[in-house]
């Protein structure tokens, strides 16, 4: 997968959370917060969109891949911040379990 | 057996684990189950799977697989554990961590992933097990006992984290059971245990079954966070 492609599965988990949970079909970007004061979603919909983005992976064959690892919660700035920061913290990940 | 309830079993090759999934079966789910080793047994609507609960990679791949060979998991029972009776004074710092992987650690992440797939239906139930060795305070199983106490601990709180998505968190305490796990206990020890339980009775499966059913169950769903002990220590 490519980053445009995994900026798209974010954004089409979160924006399907979002409608489901919170009625809301405002439309998000690569740059849109994803948790915090600036974010769209609560700490319960944060693990929701990361358990279903977890499970879309592994549905298309790339083989289990585990988001809240021990590298993402250690860092300085969160890769759960925004869409594109997960992006880029999904890529190696993503570009490893292909391999 | 389309419909069929999913539960998860751990440490279902023998004892506790391999009566709890034989009961499941009988009431109605197709049951998965797990050890480090075969299971040795078989059964329709049973699924045995080779997998080291203390193993990220194995708990990420054992979830994984049901959701993607059910597309569910209603239930998982984490009942894989391990005991070593010995004087706090004089247990290796190996048997501390080994006891703690089994118990605690396993427990955690067999329940990480699984309520991961439970969450995206909204339901769930996770039952972990416990003992009456933590109330009781009992010389010489130190160790054992406090890596239950941080089972219960974190059942209390994995139940608030979870009960907005329709999961309840509860933990069985059983008494002494005759298994592998009490084998090594001496008969005076057990005998006395036992003398100070309200039934006066060592516990049966079938006590251990009961009461995982009752918080199994889909009218349950307000039962959460509890530490069910039994035999009234």
């Amino acid at each position: 997968m490519d980053k445009n492609a995994v900026v798209d599965l974010i954004i089409r988990t979160v924006d399907d959370y979002r409608l489901t949970m919170q009625g809301s079909s405002e439309a998000i970007g690569p740059e849109t917060h994803l948790y915090g004061p600036a974010g769209v979603l609560d700490s319960l919909g944060l693990v929701s969109v990361l358990v279903e983005i977890e499970q879309k992976i592994a549905d298309r064959g790339a083989g289990p891949v585990s988001l809240m690892n021990d590298a993402a919660v250690s860092r300085a700035s969160s890769p759960f911040r925004t869409v594109d920061s997960l992006a880029e913290y999904l890529m190696p990940q993503l570009a490893g379990s292909e391999a | 057996m389309a419909d069929a309830p999913i539960a998860l079993v751990t440490g279902s090759r023998k004892g506790i684990g391999r009566h709890l999934a034989e009961r499941l079966v009988a009431g109605g789910y197709r049951v998965v189950g797990c050890s480090r080793q075969d299971a040795g047994w078989s059964l329709p609507s049973y699924e045995h799977v080779v997998a080291d609960v203390t193993d990220e990679s194995q708990v990420i791949a054992l979830v994984s697989g049901i959701r993607q060979r059910y597309g569910a998991l209603d239930a998982l029972v984490n009942n894989a554990g391990v005991a070593s009776m010995n004087a706090a004074l004089l247990t290796p710092g190996g048997t501390v961590e080994r006891i703690f992987r089994t118990n605690f650690l396993g427990t955690v992440l067999v329940s990480r992933e699984s309520a991961k797939v439970m969450m995206t239906r909204r339901f769930g139930r996770i039952v972990n097990l416990t003992s009456v060795a933590v109330p009781m305070a009992l010389e010489g199983e130190a160790i054992y006992a406090a890596s239950k106490s941080a089972v219960e601990t974190f059942t209390r709180i994995l139940a608030r984290e979870l009960g907005a998505s329709g999961i309840t968190v509860n933990a069985v305490g059983p008494p002494p059971i005759p298994t592998d796990l009490t084998r090594g206990v001496p008969s005076e020890k057990l005998d006395a245990l036992v003398g100070r339980l309200s039934t006066g009775r060592p516990g049966t499966l079938e006590d251990v079954a009961n009461a995982v059913e009752f918080f199994l169950r889909r009218e349950s769903g307000a039962v959460t966070g509890q530490i069910l002990y039994l035999g009234g220590p």
